[in-house]
């Protein structure tokens, strides 16, 4: 490759994901990683989303996930960037959605007892796989409200009363979503 | 049937993932199998709409291209002639002060310029929580230690485990709320410092919350927000140490 040929930002986006992965390694200018990772800026942006439902929380972790690209691409070998960009994204997100359920746990335990026992083991590999089938669950919580106010409670640590106040619902309201949302991940997790 | 067959083929370009965010549900209406794609689209019912899911991938590009160019490396053409430039800027200095004092600055700059965090008025010895069990003090001390020596990390992982067990403790969620701030997350931050500003109404925390939750949108690039929380504490007919330091913030970034 001509590295003369790549000093500038459009010749930049000619290249290949893995031509700039080795271009990067050889000038370390965090330029080029900016470059790829905005070819994919929307999809992880997108996995972050599903993954914890809020966007301030997906903005930050997005831009944590392209922090940590400047040092992994300096220690990992990677053959497909996109594939690999995936693999990065959901270990993060799972990491961070993992914190946020921790508080929790008790309540997971009566939703899923098999999340809750791998959240005490501390099983890697078990644990992301049950924390992605309840974060699928929430998200396919039918009801809007049920899934609104089970996102506030698990996932951004809201009170009831919390909820409620910055939500316009009634206490009684915000109890009867979480428990029917509860009800139902609990149907379609076990 | 074709066309569905190119476009499982095709990568899901960004204009197209916006183009999703119409829909009522997007994860429900599209062609794309690979999972990466398919939970990009999923994630979309976490935002308004086009518009919001547009606001919010400019302001992840934002920050990337913010910091990429404060890393940036320079050629060594580039550097001697950066050194010619910073000499030639160092013989302007002194006509170029007063000028450059009045120039408003990037959010970024003004949060660097105006952040530290608190020192802790939390006892480091002795009986510290009325009541509370030996293992919770000894955590709220240690916890207290490391935000002190600046190990935020390490102080926020305490602060968690103390406010598991004492979540009404609006002290400790203040300097959580600080802490996490320091560390670099201040999503999380404004959560913290949110909860404090709304139960303490009367309580010392209210103002000095409200200051780090001005700080916490700077940091996040959100000028508009910050502004908000600062103009109240820079109007108070009071003259108080937060009245000063919220006007001079607010003349670095307007």
């Amino acid at each position: 490759m001509n590295l003369k040929s790549l000093s500038s930002r459009k010749a930049f986006k000619e290249q290949s994901d893995e031509e700039l992965i080795a271009f990067y390694r050889r000038k370390r200018n965090p330029r080029i990683i900016g470059v790829l990772f905005n070819r994919y800026s929307h999809k992880v942006l997108g996995n972050c989303l599903s993954m914890l439902k809020n966007k301030p929380d997906a903005e930050d972790a997005a831009m944590e996930i392209f922090e940590n690209l400047l040092n992994k691409l300096d220690h990992y070998e990677v053959k497909n960037f996109e594939a690999w960009l995936y693999k990065v994204t959901r270990n993060h997100c799972l990491k961070l959605l993992r914190d946020k359920i921790d508080v929790h746990r008790e309540d997971i335990a009566e939703i899923n007892p098999d999340t809750f026992v791998e959240l005490e083991s501390g099983s890697d590999h078990y644990i992301e796989e049950r924390l992605e089938e309840l974060s699928d669950a929430i998200d396919n919580l039918k009801k809007e409200d049920q899934r609104h106010c089970i996102v506030l409670f698990y996932l951004e640590q809201k009170s009831y009363q919390e909820i409620a106040q910055e939500n316009g619902y009634s206490l009684n309201e915000v109890k009867s979503h979480i428990q029917n949302g509860r009800r139902n991940l609990r149907n379609s997790l076990n | 049937m074709n066309q569905d067959n190119e476009k499982q083929k095709k990568k899901l370009a960004k204009k197209e993932w916006l183009r999703y965010a119409r829909k009522p549900n997007p994860a429900e209406d599209h062609p794309y199998r690979d999972a990466f794609s398919r939970r990009a689209i999923k994630g979309l019912q976490y935002v308004r709409d086009e518009e919001d899911a547009r606001q919010s991938l400019q302001r992840l590009e934002s920050r990337v291209e913010q910091r990429v160019n404060a890393k940036k490396t320079t050629p060594r053409l580039a550097s001697f002639l950066i050194k010619v430039a910073a000499a030639v800027l160092l013989l302007l200095i002194p006509f170029s002060i007063v000028w450059y004092d009045a120039r408003p600055v990037s959010s970024q700059t003004a949060f660097e310029r105006h952040f530290y965090p608190v020192t802790s008025n939390i006892p480091q010895s002795g009986p510290l929580r009325e009541g509370a069990a030996e293992a919770e003090t000894d955590l709220l001390r240690q916890a207290i230690l490391d935000y002190e020596n600046d190990s935020f990390a390490s102080a926020n992982e305490k602060f968690v485990q103390y406010l598991q067990t004492a979540p009404a403790d609006i002290d400790v969620r203040f300097y959580y709320g600080v802490s996490l701030l320091a560390e670099g997350r201040a999503t999380a931050a404004i959560n913290q410092l949110k909860q404090v500003r709304r139960q303490s109404s009367v309580a010392p925390y209210r103002i000095p919350a409200q200051w780090y939750l001005g700080l916490a949108h700077l940091k996040l690039g959100q000028q508009a927000e910050a502004i908000a929380q600062l103009k109240p504490l820079a109007n108070q007919t009071k003259s108080t140490h937060y009245r000063e330091k919220a006007e001079a913030l607010l003349l670095d970034i307007n």
